[in-house]
C-alpha cells in the first residue's frame, strides 16, 4: 500500500512529545466537555476498570508511541510524502529521503541541540538546593554534557525516567515496564517493608514497595546510587534520597507524579511535573532499546 | 491548566526522550559542518547502538590502500521513527556515497549529512532547508 499523502508542515514528533501532545489533547477535551456535561465519552468518562480485589486495574501500555514511524520524503515537486515502510517508495533514487528528526528548527541538530538546552532551562520545574550545594549546582549547570552519567551510558534511573510504558498489575505485584534500556521494576503491593539489603543498595531502579491510598497506587523507591540525576543540566540527589511516585487510572488516562525526598540536599521536597498518559490501544511494535556504547575511540571525541 | 499542560508537555518531552538528550553531545562541536567531504566506499559494519549509530565504510584510497572510516549518525530510535532500519536500508558489502561533516580531530571520521544507497536513493541526515 502506497500511503503516498501531503502533509501538513508539521511532522511526525519524538515519541514522548507525542505521548504528551496527545495526552494534552486528552485533558483538553476532557476541560472543554466537563462544564456542558455533553454525553461526550472522553477517556477519562469510561468506567475504571478494577481487580477482584476493588482496586484499580492499571494494567496496559500507556502514553503514545512505539513501532516504527513513517518514512517522509521530499519528491520533485518539492512537495512532502509519506511511505509507509522503505520498500514501498516507488522511485527511491527520484525523492530525497528525510532520515534526520525534521522537527528540529531549520531541520539542523546545532539548532535542535541548542533550543533544547534553552528550553530546558526556561520551562522546568527546578529541584531548590541547600546553599551549601550551589557551587556543585552551578558547576553541573555549567558542565552537565560531560558530567551527566547518562552520556556515559549508565541509566537515568528513577525518577528521571519517567512513567513506565506499560504495567501488568497482579494481586501482589506491580511490574513497572520501561522501553528506556528495556528496563523493569517489579514492586510488591502486599504491604511488606524494604527489602533491608536493597533499601540500602546503590542501584539506578532502587528498592520499591507499594501500597493503596483509596485508588491511588503510592510507591515507594529508596536504595540509589547518587550517579543518577533527577534532570538535565546536573539535578543531582544523595543517595538517601526517597521518591514517592503515585499512579493513578482514571478511565483510560493513567496520572503519574514522582516526590523527590531528600532533606539533606533539597530546601523541600521536589514534586516533579506529572505525567497524564492515555491508554494506549495500538499494536505498534514494542521496540526494544539497543545498547549504550561509548568506548574508545569514541570516547575522545564525544563530549561536547 | 492549559498552559500547564503544555508545559509538562515541552519539560517531559525534552526531559525523557532520548534522543534530544543525546544531541547534548553536540555534534558541531566535534565535527565541522563547514568542512566537508563526499567518500564512497563498501559498507564493511553498521553499529545500530545507542548514543550514535555508526557505520563503517571501507574507502579504497588513490594508493590502494583502504580506510576504514567511521561515521557517526544520531541514536537509532530517531530514526527508526522515520522509517529506517539497520539491515533494512544499509545492507553491508554493497556501495555506498556519503558526504559527510569532517571530525575536527582529523582522524578519518565524520558525521552523517547524506547517504547514497547502492540503489541510487539519497537519505538526508542534516538538512538545512525549510526556514522552520
Amino acid at each position: 500500500m502506497n500511503l503516498r499523502m501531503k502533509l501538513p508542515m508539521k511532522l511526525p514528533m519524538k515519541r514522548s512529545v507525542v505521548r504528551h501532545a496527545a495526552a494534552a489533547a486528552g485533558v483538553a477535551i476532557v476541560l472543554c466537555a466537563a462544564p456542558a456535561s455533553v454525553a461526550t465519552q472522553t477517556p477519562e468518562s469510561v468506567p475504571t476498570p478494577r481487580t477482584a480485589d476493588g482496586h484499580p486495574d492499571l494494567s496496559g501500555r500507556w502514553g503514545g508511541g512505539g513501532g516504527a514511524g513513517f518514512v517522509t520524503a521530499i519528491n520533485e515537486q518539492g512537495e512532502l510524502v509519506r511511505y509507509a515502510n522503505f520498500a514501498e517508495i516507488p522511485d527511491p533514487s527520484a525523492v530525497r529521503i528525510l532520515a534526520r528528526i525534521v522537527g528540529y528548527r531549520k531541520g539542523n541538530p546545532t539548532f535542535g541541540e541548542r533550543d533544547a538546552g534553552l528550553y530546558q532551562r526556561f520551562f522546568t520545574n527546578v529541584p531548590q538546593y541547600r546553599p551549601e550545594h550551589w557551587e556543585r549546582v552551578e558547576h553541573l549547570d555549567m558542565h552537565g554534557n560531560y558530567e551527566d552519567a547518562s552520556f556515559h551510558c549508565l541509566p537515568q534511573g528513577v525518577p528521571r525516567m519517567g512513567a513506565p510504558v506499560k504495567i501488568l498489575q497482579t494481586a501482589d505485584e506491580v511490574v513497572l515496564l520501561y522501553s528506556q534500556g528495556n528496563a523493569f521494576r517489579i514492586v510488591p503491593i502486599d504491604g511488606r517493608p524494604h527489602d533491608p539489603v536493597a533499601s540500602l543498595d546503590q542501584m539506578y531502579l532502587g528498592d520499591s514497595v507499594g501500597t493503596w491510598e483509596g485508588d491511588t497506587l503510592v510507591v515507594d523507591a529508596v536504595g540509589f546510587s547518587e550517579e543518577t540525576w533527577l534532570g538535565w543540566p546536573g539535578w543531582f540527589h544523595s543517595a538517601d534520597m526517597r521518591v514517592e511516585e503515585r499512579f493513578r487510572r482514571d478511565g483510560n488516562i493513567l496520572h503519574y507524579q514522582a516526590t523527590v525526598y531528600d532533606p539533606e540536599i533539597l530546601i523541600e521536597p521536589w514534586v516533579m511535573d506529572p505525567e497524564v498518559l492515555p491508554l494506549n490501544t495500538t499494536s505498534a511494535a514494542y521496540m526494544e532499546t539497543p545498547p549504550c556504547q561509548t568506548g574508545p575511540p569514541m570516547s575522545g571525541r564525544e563530549r561536547g | 491548566m492549559r498552559f500547564r499542560v503544555l508545559t509538562v508537555v515541552v519539560a517531559v518531552a525534552l526531559l525523557l526522550s532520548v534522543v534530544p538528550l543525546m544531541a547534548h553531545h553536540a555534534a558541531q562541536a566535534q565535527y565541522d559542518k563547514d568542512s566537508q567531504q563526499e567518500i564512497t566506499g563498501v559498507m564493511k559494519r553498521v553499529q545500530w547502538i545507542n548514543p550514535h549509530v555508526r557505520w563503517i565504510l571501507d574507502v579504497t584510497n588513490d594508493d590502494y590502500t583502504v580506510t576504514s572510516w567511521e561515521i557517526s549518525g544520531s541514536g537509532p530510535g530517531g530514526y527508526r521513527r522515520n522509517g529506517i532500519s539497520a539491515r533494512g536500508v544499509f545492507p553491508v558489502g554493497e556501495t555506498y556515497t556519503a558526504l559527510i561533516a569532517l571530525a575536527r580531530d582529523g582522524s578519518a571520521g565524520g558525521y552523517i549529512m547524506t547517504w547514497t544507497l547502492p540503489n541510487g536513493a539519497v537519505l538526508d541526515f542534516w538538512h538545512d532547508y525549510g526556514a522552520r
